[in-house]
């Protein structure tokens, strides 16, 4: 019992230094040294990323940084040395770690840190980090100056041209997109393509919402359908049915229904003349609902 | 229909909202019936109508019986309903009269009815003394009362009020292609 009081005791101890250590430590590979000594007191089923957390008072992300490099050896120290230097950021350093593991995506640490010793090569890590210098050096919404690919949709108009479809309605979308595309390139010089991304995705989204809407009005047209939309949802209200969906029929049961209670009770003869406003109303309600059901089946 | 300049008291409950509301449509346009999404429409201040099929529309539908309590006990008149179409609420006593009255008529005949059916279909020399007694005293006279020409006539529907029905109106067939 005594044995492993002091044990605990001793760990304690040595975590606390370690604190000390990090805390006095300046540049990012004193840091990185500390991070990977404090790491080889985690315990077994303990996160390394929360326990650095915990121990160091770090921010989740930093801890996952620092946990990243620290688990990439030589190539980490390489790396943190140029973060030092104001070349790389930490997120970039962990994307290329992860890149450099083989891996794709953004690379999550909490996975990559359960494997102790998942060393980078130096070579491999310097190879990714020229590539890394060569990219386009963007600006976030926020100023922050940023590298990144700029293999977007949005940028790329390359990346955006795709064989010649054989649908019209496709090739026109087509058209759209790389026009869209083309005007976004020259707009927003030097932004970060994914704010680019997101802004030709809305207008991609506000684009086709209009061209559906105007494309139904084109098929109702074609289907000769003179009744406006709006007259027959105002019918529908009036005659307590559910407006139908476009091109499809109204639920003239029900409307018919509803129509005669209304019509018997807003009928002049028994409620006055002061009614008859309301019972003309609801006739040509009725009247308009039967003409669109005309039209919708009179194609079929 | 006229176009609504209606503004609600957000500080009112849901039905006291729907009260004013179908008493200010009573003031608007009198004898109009106003469908369910519209007054859920008026009384959520939504910009758009709702759907008659919606949560909050039949949450309103359902909420009717504590709109008819707050129009009695706040305003002094009473609900109209139509099935599938709409409510309204009454605008005079001559309409109260005519739309209010021959409804609970209908019932009170209604029940009369019933239970003079019951009354007639029982033996009372089946029943033990003490419900003998009972019958005898007051169900009996009661029935008889009830059944007596004069009493059914005080049951008639005032003059201008529609019949009052509870049957669906029969569908017209189907055609046959």
């Amino acid at each position: 019992m005594d044995q492993t009081n002091s044990e605990e005791a001793s760990k304690l101890e040595a975590l606390t230094v370690l604190k000390e250590r990090f805390d006095r430590a300046t540049t990012t590979p004193e840091k990185l040294d500390v991070a990977w000594a404090l790491y080889s007191h985690a315990p077994v089923g303990v996160l390394g990323r929360d326990f650095l957390k915990e121990h160091l008072g770090l921010r989740v992300s930093l801890s996952e940084d620092y946990l990243a490099l620290a688990l990439a050896g030589e190539a980490g120290s390489f790396l943190a040395a140029e973060i030092d230097a104001n070349r790389i950021t930490f997120p970039a350093v962990r994307r290329l770690l992860y890149e450099a593991r083989g891996r794709k995506g953004r690379g999550r640490v909490s996975t990559v840190v359960r494997r102790r010793g998942e060393h980078v090569s130096l070579e491999s890590a310097k190879v990714l980090y020229e590539a890394y210098l060569k990219q386009p050096v963007f600006k976030t919404a926020g100023g922050k100056v940023i590298r990144r690919k700029s293999a977007t949709r949005a940028f790329n108009a390359e990346g955006a041209r795709r064989p010649s479809p054989s649908d019209p309605d496709q090739k026109f979308w087509q058209l759209v997109r790389e026009k869209m595309s083309e005007y976004l390139r020259r707009k927003c010089i030097g932004l970060d393509p994914l704010v680019i991304q997101n802004l030709f995705r809305e207008a991609e989204s506000d684009l086709k919402t209009l061209a559906t809407s105007w494309q139904t009005r084109l098929k109702r047209l074609g289907m000769g359908i003179d009744v406006k939309q709006v007259a027959v949802t105002k019918a529908c209200y009036q005659l307590g049915v559910s407006p139908p969906s476009r091109t499809k029929p109204v639920d003239l049961n029900t409307a018919r229904t509803n129509m005669r209670r209304l019509a018997r009770e807003y009928h002049p003869d028994v409620a006055g003349e002061g009614m008859r406003n309301q019972y003309e109303a609801v006739i040509s309600a009725y009247e308009v609902l039967t003409q669109y059901n005309q039209q919708i089946g009179g194609v079929k | 229909m006229k176009k609504m300049t209606y503004m609600f008291n957000p500080k009112e409950s849901l039905p006291q909202r729907a009260a004013h509301c179908l008493v200010w449509f009573a003031r608007q346009a009198p004898g109009t019936f106003l469908p369910y999404n519209q007054l859920t429409k008026l009384i959520m201040g939504y910009s758009r109508m709702p759907n008659l099929k919606s949560q909050e529309v039949e949450q309103m539908r359902k909420r009717m019986k504590t709109v008819r309590t707050v129009l009695t006990l706040k305003y002094n008149c009473e609900v109209v309903s139509m099935p599938g179409v709409g409510v309204r609420a009454t605008f005079s006593d001559t309409d109260r009269y005519q739309k209010v009255v021959p409804v609970k008529l209908t019932r009170v005949r209604r029940a009369t009815e019933s239970l003079s059916s019951t009354v007639l279909a029982i033996e009372r020399k089946n029943l033990p003394a003490d419900l003998r007694t009972h019958y005898d005293g007051s169900l009996k006279v009661l029935v008889d009362r009830v059944m007596a020409p004069g009493f059914t006539k005080l049951l008639e529907l005032p003059p201008g009020a529609a019949a009052v029905t509870s049957k669906p109106e029969p569908k017209e067939p189907a055609k046959v292609a």
